[in-house]
C-alpha cells in the first residue's frame, strides 16, 4: 500500500493509492484529463485564461480526491472539482449556459453541504479518525448513509438526482463535458465506494433498493434520451443511464462477500473506466460534429464508441456487462427472484441502450449534413490527438487492464455472444421497422423541458431579496426628554419645591422612626 | 521585577506612546507620523513574537500594580490572551498600512491615527488583562477610543451612527460593570484561571452567580453583537474602511467575543457552567444570532452593510463554539476568532478598495469589477469562500471543528444550524462573486486614478492581498506548528487538560 502522511498540511493529511483498483481509477482519470486538455488547445477560442485556470483547478481536485487517504483531503478535492466545474459549464456565456450553471451551482452547493454533514457524522461515528482506511471498518447510522447517498448522488447523477446533468452537459464546451461526464460524475461513485462500509447491516438492507434504483435509472435515462433531438442532451441522458448500471455494480459490491466482492469491485472499476473512455470520446465527437468537417476515420471512431456502448462482443463493454451479470447472480444477499428479474431486465436495458445508440448516430449524421460545407474547418491535430488517445484507450482496454481480462475472454464465448447480441439485433429490427413505416416523433413530444430550470429560478428569487428596513428598537425620544428635563431644572421655583420635598421626606422618616 | 513581568506592559505601551505622541503632531508632519505609526507596529509585533515563543516554551508573564482594594491591575500573558494579541498585532500592521494609503491627503489625520493607536492599545490591554477588574477597565477604554473613529467623517449619518454606538456600548459597559462588581463582592477579583474561581461559592450563592452571568453576557453581548443587541454594528459601517475593518475583525466585536470566552472558561469555568445549567441558553442565543445575521445579510444591497450583518452571524460562531463547553467545540470557536478576523478584514479592505477606486457601494454596481481590479477581487473571493467554509480556506477548518465539537458535546442540532448558515452564506456571497467575475462591466460610479502601475494605490492593495493569502495558508497549513489551529489546540490543552 502506497500511503504517505504529510505532517505540514492540514490535520491528518496523507496521500497514496490504496490498491490496484484505485490505481486504475487514478490512471483513467488522468488519461481523460490529458485527452480533454489536448482537445481544448485549439477548440477553446474565447476566455482562454479563465478556461485553463478552472480546468486545471478542477483537474487537481479530481486527482486529489482519488489520491487523498484522509477525509479532509478528499473533501478538499471534491469541493475544488465541483465548484470550479461551474466555471467550465458557463464558459460559453450564453443565457442557456448561465441557466444551466445556476442549477448546477445550486445543486453543487447543496450537495457539498449534505456531504459535509455526512462526513462529519461519519468521522464522529468512528471516534474522530481522519484516515479513510479506518472508516470502512465501522458500522454506519441510517442518517449518515442517507446523507452520503444524497451528497454523492447529486454528483454521480443517477435517477432521481440527475436533474442538473442534462442541462449542464450540453451547455459546457465539448472537452469540459467530456471530463464532466467521464471523470467528475464518477467521483460521486468513487466517494460512495470509499465512504460506505460494505458490511454494515444498514448498507446490506439499502443495497437491494439501490440495485433496483440503479436499473430504473438505466432504463429511464435511455428511454428519455430517445425524446431528445440534441446530440449532447442524448449523451447526457446516456450518462444517467450508464451511471445506473454503475450504481448496480456498486450495490453488487456491497451485497457480495469474499472473493465475489473482489470480483464485483473489479467490475465496478472496469465499468467506470470503460464508460469514461467511450463517453468522453463521444462528447468530443459531438463537439466536433457541429462545427468541423469530419473525415471517414472520425466516423469510424464514433462508430466504435457506439459499438462499445451497446456492449457488442470484442469490446470492453461486453466484458464489463458480462461481469455485471455474473456478479448479480453470484451475490446471495438479495432474494433470488429479484436477481433473476433484474437479470432479465438487463437485456431490456441493453435493447434501450442500442436504440439510444442508433438515435444518436442518426442525430450526429444529420448534424454534420445540416452544417456540412467545404468552408468548414478541418479537425485540427490537437483535437485529433485528444480523440485518438481516448479511442485507442477504449479499444485496448480489455488487453491493457489485466483485471478485467477474464470477463473479456468469457464474453466471447458463444452463449455470451448471443446474450449480448440479441437485444441489439432486436433494436436494429425495431429501428428499421419504425423507419419503414415512416413514423417520426410528433413535434410536441420532442425535447421535453425540465421543470428544474424554472424551479432553480424560483429558488434564486427566494434568496435574492431586496433591501428591507430592519425592525428597530424604538428609543424613547432621549433628546427631547433630556431637553425637557434641562428646562425643568432651570425654573426658579425649583429650589423652593426641592426644599419642601426634602423637608417633608425627612419629617416622614423621623416620624416613622 | 525582571523583564518577563514588564513585557505585557511594554506590549500595551508600544502602541499607547506613539498614539499619544501622534496627537501632538501638526497635521502636515506626514513622514514623522508614518514613522511613529510603523515603528509602534513593528516594535509591538516583535515583542508579541517574543512573548509568543516564551509562552510556547512555558514561560509566565505577569505584571501587577495595586489598583482597587482586592482588585489589583494585572496584565498576564497566557496562551489564550496571546491568541488575541497576536491576531490584533498582525492585523493592526495590515490596517495601519491600509489606513495610511486610505487617508492620504485627507484632513484630521493626527486625530485619526492617535485614536487608532489608542484603540489597539485598549484591545491589546483587554487581551492581556489578568482579572475581571482590569478587563472592565480596558473594555470601557476601548469604547471611548473607538467612538471618534466611528464618527471620523463627521457627516450627519456618521454622527447618528456614533450616537447609536455610544448608547449601545455605554449601556453594555454599565451592565458589565454591574456584573463585575457583583462578582467582586461575591468572590473578589483573582487572576483568571482555567476552570474558573467560583466553585467555592457555587452552593451558597448560586442565584448571585446566575445574575452576574446574565449581566456579564449582556454587557459583553453588546460588543459581540448577540441577537437583540446587534443594532449598532450595521450602522457603524459608515465609518472609514480601515475603521470598519478593524472594528469588525479585531477591535470591538472580537473584544466582546473574547470577553465571553474569558467569562465562560476562566471566571465561571466548565463545571460551574454545567452545574448552573447556563450552557444551553447561550448556545440557543448564539445559534439564533448566526441564522438571523445571515438572513439579514441576504437582504442588504449595500456591500458594507451586507458584510456587517455577516459579521453579526460569524462572530457568534465563536460564542457558539465556546458555549458548547466541549474541547473540540472550543477549538472550533477559538480558532474562528482568528480565522474570522483575517477573512473579514480582507473583505472590508476589498470593499474599501472598490469604494475608493471606483466609487462602488452597492451590490449591483459590482458587475465586471474582476477584470478592472483582479487582485482585490481575488482576495475578496477568497474571503467570501472562506466565510462559506469552502476548502481549502481557513473557514473550512473552523466549521469542521465546530461541527465535530457539536456532535461531541451533544448538540447534534447545531450541525443543522451550521449547515443552514453555510447555505445562507453561499446565497449572499456567491451572487457577489458571480457579478464580479461573470457579468460584463458597466460604467463605474466614480472612478479615481490612484496608481499608474497597479489597479489601485499599492498601500490599499498590499494588505488585502497578504491577508487573502493568509486565508488559504491558514487552511492548507492548518496542521503545522505555527498555524492558529495548533496554537488553539495548545490553549485548549491548557484549559481543559485535553490532548487530541
Amino acid at each position: 500500500m502506497l500511503s504517505n502522511v504529510v505532517e505540514w498540511l492540514w490535520p491528518g493529511a496523507s496521500f497514496g493509492l490504496a490498491n490496484q483498483l484505485a490505481q486504475l481509477w487514478f490512471g483513467f482519470t488522468l488519461l481523460l484529463w490529458l485527452a480533454a486538455a489536448c482537445y481544448s488547445v485549439t477548440f477553446i477560442k474565447r476566455q482562454v485564461g479563465f478556461y485553463w485556470l478552472f480546468f486545471i483547478v478542477a483537474m487537481s481536485g479530481n486527482l486529489l480526491l482519488i489520491v487523498a487517504q484522509d477525509v479532509l483531503g478528499f473533501y478538499l478535492g471534491f469541493a475544488l472539482m465541483s465548484l470550479s466545474a461551474y466555471a467550465l459549464v458557463i464558459h460559453s456565456g450564453s443565457s442557456q449556459a448561465r441557466r444551466a450553471g445556476r442549477l448546477y451551482l445550486q445543486l453543487a452547493i447543496v450537495g457539498e453541504l449534505l456531504l459535509f454533514a455526512a462526513i462529519v457524522l461519519r468521522v464522529h461515528e468512528s471516534d474522530g479518525n481522519l484516515a479513510l482506511a479506518e472508516l470502512t471498518m465501522d458500522s454506519i447510522q441510517p442518517l449518515t448513509l442517507l446523507l452520503l447517498l444524497l451528497g454523492f448522488g447529486l454528483k454521480a447523477g443517477f435517477f432521481p438526482l440527475h436533474v442538473w446533468l442534462p442541462q449542464a452537459h450540453p451547455a459546457a464546451p465539448a472537452p469540459a463535458s467530456a471530463v464532466l461526464s467521464g471523470a467528475m460524475i464518477k467521483a460521486g461513485l468513487f466517494g460512495l465506494w470509499v465512504f460506505v462500509p460494505a458490511s454494515a447491516v444498514v448498507v446490506q438492507q439499502w443495497a437491494v433498493v439501490l440495485l433496483v434504483l440503479g436499473l430504473c435509472s438505466a432504463l429511464f435515462g435511455a428511454v428519455i434520451a430517445l425524446w431528445h433531438q440534441q446530440s449532447k442532451v442524448v449523451l447526457a441522458y446516456s450518462s444517467v443511464s450508464q451511471m445506473g448500471y454503475m450504481l448496480m455494480a456498486l450495490a453488487i459490491v456491497w451485497l457480495s462477500t469474499g472473493d465475489a466482492r473482489v470480483m464485483a469491485a473489479t467490475v465496478l472499476v472496469g465499468y467506470a473506466c470503460h464508460h469514461a473512455f467511450l463517453k468522453a470520446a463521444l462528447f468530443l465527437g459531438a463537439g466536433a460534429c457541429s462545427s468541423y468537417r469530419l473525415q471517414r476515420f472520425h466516423w469510424l471512431a464514433i462508430g466504435w464508441c457506439l459499438f462499445t456502448l451497446v456492449a457488442l462482443p470484442l469490446s470492453s463493454g461486453a466484458a464489463v456487462k458480462y461481469g455485471l451479470k455474473q456478479g448479480l447472480m453470484a451475490q446471495q444477499s438479495s432474494p433470488v427472484w429479484l436477481a433473476e428479474w433484474l437479470y432479465g431486465l438487463l437485456s431490456v436495458g441493453a435493447l434501450t441502450t442500442a436504440l439510444l445508440a442508433l438515435h444518436l448516430w442518426c442525430l450526429l449524421r444529420q448534424q454534420q449534413m445540416a452544417t456540412h460545407s467545404q468552408s468548414m474547418p478541418a479537425v485540427s491535430g490537437w483535437m485529433n490527438s485528444g480523440w485518438l488517445i481516448l479511442v485507442v484507450a477504449s479499444i485496448s482496454m480489455p488487453f491493457a487492464v489485466i483485471s478485467t481480462q477474464p470477463f473479456w475472454w468469457a464474453s466471447i464465448s458463444l452463449s455470451a455472444v448471443w446474450a449480448s447480441s440479441w437485444p441489439v439485433l432486436a433494436a436494429v429490427l425495431l429501428f428499421l421497422i419504425v423507419r419503414q413505416i415512416g413514423w417520426i416523433l410528433p413535434e410536441r413530444w420532442r425535447d421535453p423541458q425540465s421543470r428544474f430550470v424554472w424551479l432553480s429560478l424560483r429558488a434564486k428569487r427566494l434568496y435574492q431579496t431586496q433591501s428591507r428596513a430592519e425592525w428597530q428598537v424604538r428609543w424613547p425620544g432621549w433628546r427631547s426628554l433630556e431637553r425637557q428635563i434641562n428646562q425643568g431644572l432651570q425654573r426658579a421655583e425649583l429650589l423652593s419645591t426641592a426644599a419642601v420635598v426634602l423637608s417633608s421626606v425627612m419629617l416622614i422618616l423621623w416620624l416613622l422612626h | 521585577m525582571d523583564f518577563n513581568s514588564w513585557l505585557p506592559l511594554l506590549i500595551v505601551l508600544s502602541s499607547l506612546i506613539p498614539g499619544l505622541l501622534i496627537f501632538t503632531l501638526a497635521e502636515h508632519r506626514t513622514l514623522l507620523r508614518t514613522c511613529l505609526n510603523l515603528s509602534g507596529v513593528v516594535i509591538k509585533l516583535l515583542l508579541v513574537v517574543w512573548m509568543w515563543l516564551g509562552v510556547k516554551a512555558g514561560e509566565d508573564y505577569f505584571f501587577q500594580l495595586p489598583f482597587l482594594p482586592g482588585g489589583p491591575f494585572i496584565l498576564h500573558g497566557d496562551a489564550l490572551s496571546l491568541q488575541f494579541v497576536m491576531l490584533s498585532s498582525v492585523l493592526w500592521l495590515a490596517t495601519t498600512v491600509y489606513a495610511i494609503g486610505y487617508l492620504e491627503n485627507s484632513p484630521l489625520r493626527s486625530r485619526f491615527f492617535g485614536y487608532f493607536s489608542l484603540c489597539v492599545s485598549a484591545t491589546v490591554g483587554l487581551a492581556l488583562s489578568g482579572n475581571l477588574v482590569t478587563f472592565v477597565l480596558f473594555y470601557e477604554l476601548l469604547t471611548l477610543a473607538t467612538f471618534p473613529l466611528v464618527v471620523h467623517r463627521g457627516t450627519p449619518q456618521s454622527l447618528r451612527a456614533g450616537r447609536r454606538y455610544l448608547a449601545y456600548t455605554i449601556s453594555g459597559g454599565v451592565l458589565l460593570l454591574m456584573g463585575a462588581a457583583l462578582l467582586h463582592s461575591v468572590a473578589g477579583s483573582p487572576v483568571f484561571m482555567p476552570g474558573g474561581y467560583l466553585s467555592a461559592q457555587l452552593d451558597t450563592q448560586s442565584m448571585a452567580l446566575i445574575v452576574a452571568f446574565v449581566l456579564l453576557i449582556a454587557g459583553l453581548g453588546v460588543k459581540a453583537a448577540l441577537l437583540p443587541l446587534h443594532g449598532w454594528l450595521p450602522e457603524a459601517m459608515v465609518a472609514p474602511a480601515p475603521v470598519s475593518a478593524l472594528l469588525h475583525a479585531v477591535a470591538v466585536v472580537k473584544a466582546g467575543a473574547f470577553g465571553i470566552v474569558r467569562v465562560v472558561y476562566d471566571v465561571f469555568g466548565v463545571e460551574v457552567m454545567q452545574q448552573l445549567d447556563l450552557t444551553w441558553p447561550l448556545v440557543v442565543l448564539a445559534s439564533s444570532t448566526i441564522l438571523y445575521g445571515s438572513w439579514r445579510a441576504l437582504q442588504q444591497q449595500d456591500i458594507k452593510r451586507r458584510l456587517a450583518y455577516s459579521t453579526v452571524s460569524q462572530v457568534s460562531y465563536v460564542t457558539l463554539g465556546v458555549a458548547m463547553l466541549g474541547p473540540v467545540a472550543a477549538i472550533g470557536g477559538l480558532v474562528h476568532l482568528v480565522h474570522q478576523g483575517v477573512m473579514k478584514i480582507t473583505l472590508f479592505f476589498c470593499a474599501g478598495n472598490y469604494a475608493e477606486t471606483l466609487g462602488i457601494h452597492k451590490v449591483h454596481e459590482l458587475n465586471g469589477v474582476g477584470r478592472r481590479m483582479p487582485l482585490s477581487s481575488v482576495a475578496f473571493s477568497l474571503g467570501a469562500l472562506g466565510m462559506i467554509g469552502i476548502p481549502p480556506t481557513a473557514g473550512m477548518v473552523s466549521k469542521w471543528y465546530l461541527s465535530m465539537g457539536a456532535l461531541e458535546a451533544g448538540f447534534p442540532w447545531v450541525l443543522g444550524v451550521l449547515l443552514m448558515s453555510s447555505a445562507l452564506n453561499a446565497a449572499y456571497f456567491l451572487p457577489l462573486l458571480y457579478r464580479i467575475w461573470c457579468l460584463p462591466a458597466a460604467e463605474w460610479p466614480e472612478e479615481r486614478r490612484l496608481s499608474d502601475r497597479f489597479e489601485t494605490h499599492w498601500m490599499l492593495l498590499l494588505p488585502p492581498v497578504l491577508t487573502g493569502a493568509l486565508i488559504v495558508l491558514m487552511g492548507v497549513l492548518a496542521g503545522t506548528d505555527i498555524s492558529p489551529l495548533s496554537w488553539t489546540e495548545l490553549i485548549v490543552e491548557r484549559e481543559f487538560g485535553y490532548v487530541e
